[in-house]
């Protein structure tokens, strides 16, 4: 499972998110919005941010077989990801347990 | 006389006795490839065994059920075993990467088989239906851009 390495391909990244995902993000409403909006600000700079407190999660990781994220976007309420090439792809948005 | 040097006995036919000398005699990679083709016939035979034990038994007892758990593990275990010892051979030249990926397809055929027949009551899988969703999108290629920041 090869850790991805952003770094000085920053430029270089393309940023998607699944459907559900974007839905997800468009139904948040008022600071939630606020914070989500100032947080993927941050994100398409760099996921590894340590603002974002990016993290591993392992049984995600293990399950699908590679490299599954988290990034924290408002208090609870993570962005679950992962790094193919040079696109970063956005799954899902929520405060389930699993993306702590 | 035939001389053993000059016409050994195949391993599996060998007696007990001189199983590890002719064990010794093979490179690490022919040992994990008996140890594969073993493995192969283990679950296959085994497949057999759970068909008239476990799937088609209509006096199927708790210790069908307790054997049934018991043999899937053991199989899965000693896939995994056989898997991560082709990985670690990491060899010049020798190739071991569809030996592991007949191994990964089996051990989740078993895997599938043990979360269907015994995965505990109540148990609530921890992976949101969301992220399945969308993990299943992106495996089509079904991804969208990142909308607008709201004013």
């Amino acid at each position: 499972m090869p850790k991805p390495d952003p770094k000085g391909k920053k430029s270089e990244m393309v940023f998607r998110m699944t459907p559900g995902c974007r839905k997800a993000l468009e139904a948040l409403t008022g600071q939630q919005r606020e914070q989500a909006d100032a947080a993927f600000k941050i994100f398409k700079v760099d996921p590894f941010d340590p603002r974002l407190k990016t993290h591993k999660i392992n049984k995600l990781s293990a399950r699908y077989k590679r490299l599954i994220l988290s990034a924290t976007i408002a208090g609870d309420l993570k962005a679950a990801f992962y790094v193919d090439g040079n696109t970063v792809v956005s799954v899902d948005i929520g405060t389930h347990d699993i993306y702590k | 006389m035939t001389k053993l040097a000059e016409k050994p006995f195949p391993r599996e036919i060998a007696p007990p006795s001189h199983r590890e000398w002719l064990r010794e005699q093979e490179d690490a990679y022919s040992q994990l490839e008996t140890q594969f083709a073993a493995w192969i016939k283990d679950v296959a035979c085994s497949e057999e065994i759970f068909k008239r034990q476990v799937r088609e038994n209509p006096e199927m007892n708790d210790s069908d059920v307790r054997q049934h758990r018991m043999h899937l593990c053991r199989l899965m275990m000693a896939g995994e075993h056989v898997a991560f010892e082709f990985l670690s051979l990491n060899e010049e030249g020798k190739s071991v990467e569809n030996y592991v990926r007949l191994i990964d397809e089996k051990v989740e055929a078993l895997r599938t088989e043990f979360i269907e027949w015994h995965t505990p009551e109540g148990f609530a899988d921890p992976v949101p239906d969301s992220f399945k969703e969308g993990m299943r999108d992106a495996k089509k290629g079904k991804l969208v851009e990142f909308p607008d920041a709201k004013a």
